[in-house]
């Protein structure tokens, strides 16, 4: 049985592109076409508006919040081309401010902890930027990768990074290369390496036949197995594996009746969420023989499961 | 599962964002702006499972069951160099006792309830308790136990017995009451026939030895006949098919006494013979006095193959099953599992078993047992043995599952713990999100990883107490912070590797601003006593030495002060910041009546002085230059008057 625990009002004026909880899934913060981010503390059962972020001037697409031993830090990217580094210190404050893009900044996450504070974030002209932090400095330093995708990047996503180099052992591996994936409106899923200080085009996974809109990297479990799903405007998703990070195997998880929009893994890896224009959110398992099953959907009005009936005895 | 969500605020698109495990949120989401806001009710949905094992209740099930798995995976252990078939029968019965005093405490609680739909729902646990307690029980006669000779039939009418107990209380009234034609009584043939269907013959003899006319024909035809019966007993001495021998003829005769008709006057005597010569249509005629077949199971096979093994008992289920007008009636869930069983087809055993809605308990501890009894085969469709691969992710579930609760996430991680590696990956992942509400609940984190030898995760969690701490001191409040984000940084590097030397130099720094702003160090106990620690990071080594420092001036033990600070000092280890706070501190000892600092000393104090004239300059330099020249024309006259000595 499923319960609706909780609801929260935003009090966005528009409309709302990204929710993210936090590391310990006690705050919210979210992002809407009102040009602000707001961040809800969700402890037990209630919710109270911690702040209401004001920076942007446009549409703010997308948030992340990074590792909590880094301090309380979130990220937004916006329409208006920049990203914004906000900081908890008492107060909400604006930490950093990037504005290296020439257009609407699509996506942004942060790099493993174990990697340090490093941000990456993609954008509609076609570039990515990976932002770090020095801590000596305290500054940070830009790298960008101009011309990654014709037309725009529309998502990106990292390696975790215990199994970057699935090669090494995957526990004590701490010096594997960085890898990203990203995708774009040239129908491509392309994946990136970090070599030297230089990042190159390791390999590019083609399989969608329109925008590929989600990209995302499943959390490692320790095995030989890496897995990367993304979703399109071609309305499939596809789940990629690789036992090495080189050669990438494609399943068509399902070929859904609307555009698929955003992709989610549980925090195993073990369920996938997917949400596409249909207005339904549909929950994805892999059983023990490699099939991916529907195990529930959650759809305006109705929704329904297998073995509904036979839930009891 | 369904979920039904309210309409209005999924105008827009849906999309999902997890928590943990079993909860997760829904916000209407859109990649598209429009040029005019558009005016929604922007909400966002918590949604979460119900998971039965977090009933309170049930507690004691999880956690009791738990200590039963854990002595399993031991008994396993042993059992790989020697055979441990009858520990694994004694933990089965284990398990199958945790399940009965759930059971009754859920009785209890059901009874005491008053609320109509509270007292449903512990209804509906105790229907789902039993159907799990009934087919262990199934299961252990059939899989884990070792059946002398392997003749089921005493432990399958045992099971019938317990768990379809039907006429047994009038059974016994009758009896205790004692009274000639206790015929009268509206149930008594039922009770009769009830009690030679469940193999117990000496009890339907007793009763009808109730009857007025016990004394007739019919009713010593039938006693002798029932009297008669062999009954096999492996250790009886003769072989199975010396027995056959002797029941089939004995079948022989209970024919041909019915065939005789001289029980036609008797129609449930006639029954009685007709039902203990296996005949099917007798066996269907009385079908309908039964809620299920499995009341007639022990009878049946009892009457036609008392010999049965294990693997012949898939026939007289099939026959017990098609016994009925009911037939056509829609089979439970609870049949599907017992005929499974019985035809030996665990896989569809265990898959009807994640039908449940126990939330996997069942399922993970039946099939953990059944596989480490070496019992369990399943072979995928290429013809792989998938057993051990089914038994892992069933256990995988269950411990990640339990992994989300507040209060029962250590129990999950013992059970994440017995299927490496990807369950103690798992715990990881799941661990290093708990949120650390308080000390308390981060050093339990800290002392659970450390059992089970996650260390980075030990050091992440002390990493993000140390930063949390500072965090909190960030407003400028007094040194508890600092104090506590120090004591947390040592503890990261306490374990060995590498990660918290960053936080330890984060946390000194910290310490070493706020003695500069303040005046006070924090946590000085801890700092004396932190040894070795200090060596994690140069600050918090100054640090460390500098609270020594203190420390001897406090005691007034000034030349050893004075000796430690000129270290400190000629080391060059402390930030620029430092500097003015430790060429101040050396003015009163310079100052002071007894000789601290030889001229050797004093020179280097002088040379570094000049060399960091950008921390300290102007009027307290000069002060300090001057008392430095002092000292130094006090040292020269010391050193003349030694030497001249």
């Amino acid at each position: 049985m499923i319960n609706v625990i909780n609801t929260i009002d935003t009090g966005h004026e528009d409309m709302i592109h990204d929710a993210e909880l936090d590391y310990y899934g006690l705050r919210l913060a979210t992002c809407s076409s009102d040009n602000s981010v707001k961040i809800y503390d969700i402890k037990s059962g209630t919710q109270t508006l911690a702040a209401d972020l004001k920076g942007h001037f446009g549409p703010v697409w997308q948030v992340a919040w990074a590792h909590p031993k880094y301090g309380n830090l979130l990220a937004s990217c916006s329409y208006d081309r920049k990203v914004i580094i906000w900081k908890e210190a008492g107060e909400w404050t604006k930490l950093y401010e990037y504005a290296g893009h020439e257009s609407s900044v699509n996506s942004v996450a942060w790099a493993p902890a174990e990697y340090g504070l490093i941000l990456a974030c993609c954008s509609s002209d076609g570039s990515l930027s990976i932002i770090t932090y020095i801590q000596d400095s305290g500054n940070w330093d830009v790298k960008k990768i101009p011309a990654a995708h014709a037309i725009g990047v529309n998502s990106i996503s990292w390696c975790p990074a215990i199994s970057a180099d699935l090669n090494l052992d995957p526990l004590s591996n701490k010096d594997a290369p960085k890898r990203i994936v990203t995708g774009g409106c040239d129908n491509l899923i392309k994946i990136w390496r970090e070599q030297g200080d230089q990042w190159i085009e390791e390999n590019r996974l083609e399989m969608h036949m329109d925008w590929v809109r989600d990209v995302a990297w499943a959390p490692s479990l320790g095995l030989q197995r890496s897995m990367i799903a993304s979703c399109s405007q071609d309305k499939r998703v596809v789940i990629w594996t690789s036992d090495d990070n080189v050669s990438w195997t494609p399943t068509i998880l399902n070929t859904f009746d609307d555009v698929v929009w955003s992709l989610s893994w549980s925090l195993t890896g073990n369920i996938l969420a997917v949400s596409g224009g249909d207005n339904k959110v549909s929950l994805w398992k892999e059983s023990a023989d490699g099939q991916w099953l529907c195990i529930s959907e959650v759809a305006k009005g109705l929704g329904q499961a297998p073995n509904e009936e036979r839930s009891t005895l | 599962m369904l979920v039904i969500l309210p309409g209005k605020c999924f105008e827009q698109k849906a999309a999902c964002v997890f928590r943990h495990g079993n909860k997760f949120a829904i916000y209407p989401r859109s990649q598209t702006t429009s040029n005019t806001p558009i005016a929604i009710e922007n909400q966002i949905l918590d949604i979460r499972q119900d998971i039965l094992l977090f009933t309170p209740i049930l507690r004691k099930l999880v956690n009791e069951s738990n200590g039963t798995y854990l002595s399993l995976q031991k008994a396993a252990e042993t059992a790989k160099t020697s055979d441990n078939q009858v520990e694994f029968l004694k933990l089965s019965r284990q398990y199958r006792s945790i399940i009965r005093v759930c059971i009754e405490n859920l009785q209890e609680a059901a009874a005491k309830e008053t609320d109509g739909v509270n007292k449903n729902s512990l209804l509906s646990y105790v229907t789902i308790f039993y159907s799990i307690e009934c087919i262990w029980h199934l299961c252990e006669i059939l899989y884990v136990d070792n059946i002398p000779g392997d003749i089921v039939l005493p432990f399958l009418l045992e099971w019938v017995r317990f768990h379809f107990p039907c006429h047994e209380q009038t059974a016994a009234q009758l009896l205790e009451a004692c009274e000639r034609g206790s015929e009268d009584h509206p149930e008594y043939w039922d009770t009769v026939i009830g009690m030679v269907v469940q193999g117990r013959v000496d009890v339907a003899r007793a009763l009808m030895k109730l009857h007025s006319s016990v004394d007739s024909n019919e009713f010593k035809l039938v006693d002798n006949s029932l009297r008669s019966m062999p009954v096999y007993s492996i250790y009886g001495g003769i072989s199975t098919g010396e027995f056959t021998i002797s029941w089939k003829h004995w079948q022989a005769e209970c024919r041909s006494k019915l065939t005789s008709r001289v029980l036609s006057s008797q129609p449930k005597l006639e029954l009685i013979m007709r039902l203990i010569i296996g005949d099917y249509s007798a066996f269907e005629s009385i079908r309908d006095m039964y809620t299920s077949w499995f009341d007639l199971l022990g009878g049946w096979v009892m009457f036609t193959s008392p010999w049965a093994r294990r693997h012949e008992l898939g026939a007289a289920a099939a026959a017990c099953a098609g016994m009925t007008a009911a037939a056509a009636a829609p089979r439970t869930h609870l049949d599907l599992m017992v005929r499974a069983l019985l035809d030996g087809d665990l896989h569809q055993v265990i898959h009807e078993i994640q039908q449940m809605s126990d939330n996997g308990w069942f399922a993970t501890h039946l099939t953990d047992i059944l596989f480490h009894c070496g019992k369990l085969k399943i072979l995928d469709k290429h013809q792989t043995n998938v057993t051990g691969r089914l038994r892992d992710s069933l256990v995988l579930e269950y411990g990640c599952l339990l992994m989300e609760h507040k209060s029962l996430w250590s129990v999950g991680l013992s059970y994440l713990a017995t299927c490496p590696p990807e369950g103690l990956r798992r715990a990881e992942l799941i661990l290093e999100r708990m949120p650390l509400h308080s000390n308390a609940k981060a050093m339990r984190l800290l002392a659970e990883a450390k059992k089970y030898g996650l260390h980075e995760l030990a050091r992440g969690v002390c990493v993000c107490m140390s930063t949390r701490a500072l965090g909190v001191d960030g407003g400028g409040g007094g040194g508890a912070g600092v104090g506590a984000a120090l004591a947390w940084a040592v503890r990261a590097r306490g374990g060995g590797g590498g990660g918290g030397g960053a936080a330890c130099g984060r946390a000194a720094a910290r310490a070493l601003r706020a003695y500069g702003a303040r005046g006070a160090l924090p946590a000085a106990d801890l700092l004396l006593t932190a040894g070795p620690h200090l060596l994690l990071h140069d600050t918090l080594l100054l640090l460390g030495k500098y609270c020594d420092f203190h420390r001897l001036y406090k005691n007034r033990e000034f030349k050893k002060a004075g000796k430690l600070l000129v270290s400190l000092i000629t080391s060059k280890i402390a930030p620029d910041y430092f500097w003015e706070t430790l060429l101040l501190d050396t003015l009163p000892l310079l100052e002071s009546d007894e000789l601290i600092f030889s001229s050797e000393d004093t020179y280097e104090i002088m040379l570094c002085l000049e060399l960091k004239s950008s921390s300290l300059s102007g009027e307290k330099a000069d002060l300090l230059r001057l008392a430095l020249v002092r000292n130094l024309a006090r040292a020269s006259l010391a050193g003349e008057e030694s030497s001249g000595e």
